[in-house]
């Protein structure tokens, strides 16, 4: 910059605009500023072509369409200037687009033409070069070009799009926080796990979106990570006015191109689908399609542990085998569609006569298992009759005309404490089954100790008669 | 009294989010929470950018107190900033 030995520095500015009044509103209120600026103007291009190539000059503010008239770009003309010479290229406001040429310059700043005008053109001008300054120290990311109505952000060289298109296609949420924990740094996966706008955790603490009880873990985290570990938590995060997200988080450290510290990035895995394709997949493993029961597997698992809890504190223990009369014959007279149609709708009357905390599942192709936890032997025979009732009591709806269906069920109840296992239970109330079946169907048959099992066809005609047989 | 602020920044460039960090920083050091600040990505919000007839990003302005302070370019410069902003330290 040119030094004056009497004053403070002149910034030497040459002025090019074809608009007389523009140039003498402009170097009116440049001379009353108190900013030191030497203003040489000229309102043609080869005027401008002239003085630049006899004088030298700090910054030129050109209206590129005064050198277009010359067959002259602005790039020309700032080359003229010298290498140290910042470039204000003053533009139309209603016109949208600028010469491609103008973009690819760096250090090029832009004012709207209305600027000269203004009273404090002398504060926009020096705005402008403190813009060019900074940007040719890499300071700068993006600069405006003013336009209708709006501004187009124009991105400086080396801003980086790959890199943010890369990131931004991840399936992990990207967050990046400085040492005490605001957010600097999205990707738009982070925005869909939290269900917000990427942008509007920018400047956010981390620790505060993090769920309450997790605020300690997740600083102690961030701290270690800033020693350079990799680790790892769960926690759950909540963007403001939003329901939190439950997530996997590796924190690892980042480093700056100096090997300096910069902060830590963390890569979050929404752990909310997981569980939700957990859940289905346990429903998958422990259901029956068809009924929606639950399926053989659960049932065992289930009948292991009420055995188990029941023989350890001595509690009541029933379970129910059910079978549905004349299945075979249903499907040969109604079709298949209707037999899986009864099935469901057996399924549910079924379920609509236990407790919630009784367990019905599916046990083979048209028998059905209940176990009914703090129930003893009388409150199973109770339920089963009613059950039978139920079902009896109205034809279920067929495909073409209703089905009368009626079921079998065989009791067994526990009332003392024993010494339970799965396998008999179920054995048990199955050979109450047969026998149900064997004396007719369509009733309840209990199970009695006295008998061996396998014999129940023996003893059929023995069957009918219902009451606690264990009691006798 | 209680301090407004508006940092303009484009998007992620490793310039804004240095930006970001430096400002809160400074911020939370010198004014302990008596501030509001906004952060608008001009990417996202050109329009918003012609409020205070912003040239380029990072700028930081104070807006509240008026007269309007900016400053623009590296903000990690503490000195620099609470010049710029004419920011009396608490």
């Amino acid at each position: 910059m040119f030094k004056k030995p009497w004053g403070q520095p002149k910034i030497r500015l040459l002025l090019v605009d074809g608009d007389i009044a523009n140039i003498e509103a402009a170097c009116k209120a440049l001379e009353n500023s108190n900013l030191p600026f030497a203003v040489d103007t000229a309102f043609d291009g080869k005027i401008a072509l002239e003085k630049l190539s006899s004088k030298q000059y700090d910054c030129l503010l050109v209206d590129p369409d005064v050198l277009a008239r010359i067959g002259q770009n602005v790039s020309e003309a700032l080359a003229m200037a010298g290498p140290e010479a910042a470039l204000v290229v003053l533009c139309h406001p209603h016109r949208p687009h600028l010469p491609r040429e103008l973009t690819d310059l760096t250090g090029v700043t832009f004012l709207d033409k209305e600027a000269l005008r203004s009273p404090n053109v002398a504060e926009r001008i020096s705005e402008c070069l403190e813009v060019g300054r900074a940007m040719r120290n890499g300071e700068i990311d993006a600069f405006l070009v003013p336009t209708a109505g709006t501004a187009s952000p124009l991105l400086s060289a080396g801003a980086d799009g790959l890199y943010r298109a890369l990131v931004d296609a991840l399936q992990e949420g990207i967050l990046t926080v400085d040492s005490e924990g605001n957010i600097l740094f999205t990707n738009r996966r982070a925005g869909e796990i939290l269900d917000c706008d990427p942008d509007s955790l920018l400047g956010l603490s981390i620790l505060a979106l993090a769920d309450p009880e997790d605020r300690p873990w997740i600083e102690v985290k961030i701290d270690e990570a800033l020693r350079g570990m990799t680790s790892r938590c769960e926690l759950g995060l909540a963007c403001p006015g939003q329901a939190p997200a439950y997530v996997l988080v590796d924190l690892g450290l980042v480093e700056d191109m100096g090997g300096g510290v910069s902060g830590v990035c963390l890569a979050l895995t929404d752990l909310s689908e997981e569980k939700r394709l957990r859940d289905e997949l346990e429903k998958l493993a422990t259901t029956d399609p068809l009924t929606d029961l639950y399926n053989r597997r659960y049932l065992a698992e289930s009948l292991e542990k009420e055995c188990r809890r029941a023989s350890r504190y001595g509690r009541p223990l029933s379970c129910l085998m059910i079978d549905i009369d004349e299945f075979k014959l249903c499907n040969d007279l109604h079709g298949h569609l209707t037999g899986d149609d009864v099935l469901r709708q057996v399924a549910a009357l079924i379920k609509a006569c236990v407790r919630d905390t009784d367990l019905v599942a599916r046990y083979g192709g048209e028998e059905f298992c209940v176990l009914l936890p703090e129930t003893p032997y009388e409150g199973a025979m109770q339920l089963a009759e009613r059950m039978l009732s139920t079902i009896a009591g109205q034809p279920l709806s067929g495909r073409e005309r209703p089905v009368p269906i009626t079921v079998s069920i065989g009791v067994w109840g526990s009332n003392d404490k024993e010494d339970l296992e799965p396998d008999t239970i179920v054995g048990y109330a199955d050979a109450a089954l047969m026998e149900a079946k064997a004396a007719g169907k369509n009733r309840v048959c209990s199970y009695h100790p006295s008998r061996s099992l396998g014999t129940a066809e023996a003893e059929a005609s023995q069957a009918e008669s219902s009451g606690p047989l264990n009691e006798d | 009294m209680r301090y407004t602020l508006k940092l303009y920044v484009a998007g992620h460039t490793p310039n804004s989010v240095r930006a970001i960090s430096s400002v809160k920083r400074l911020l939370e050091n010198e004014l302990h929470g008596s501030y509001v600040l906004n952060i608008i990505d001009v990417l996202k919000h050109p329009e918003l950018a012609l409020d205070y007839e912003i040239l380029a990003t990072p700028t930081l302005i104070r807006v509240m107190p008026p007269p309007p302070k900016r400053v623009i370019g590296d903000l990690s410069n503490r000195d620099k900033v609470l010049r710029g902003l004419d920011l009396t330290a608490r």
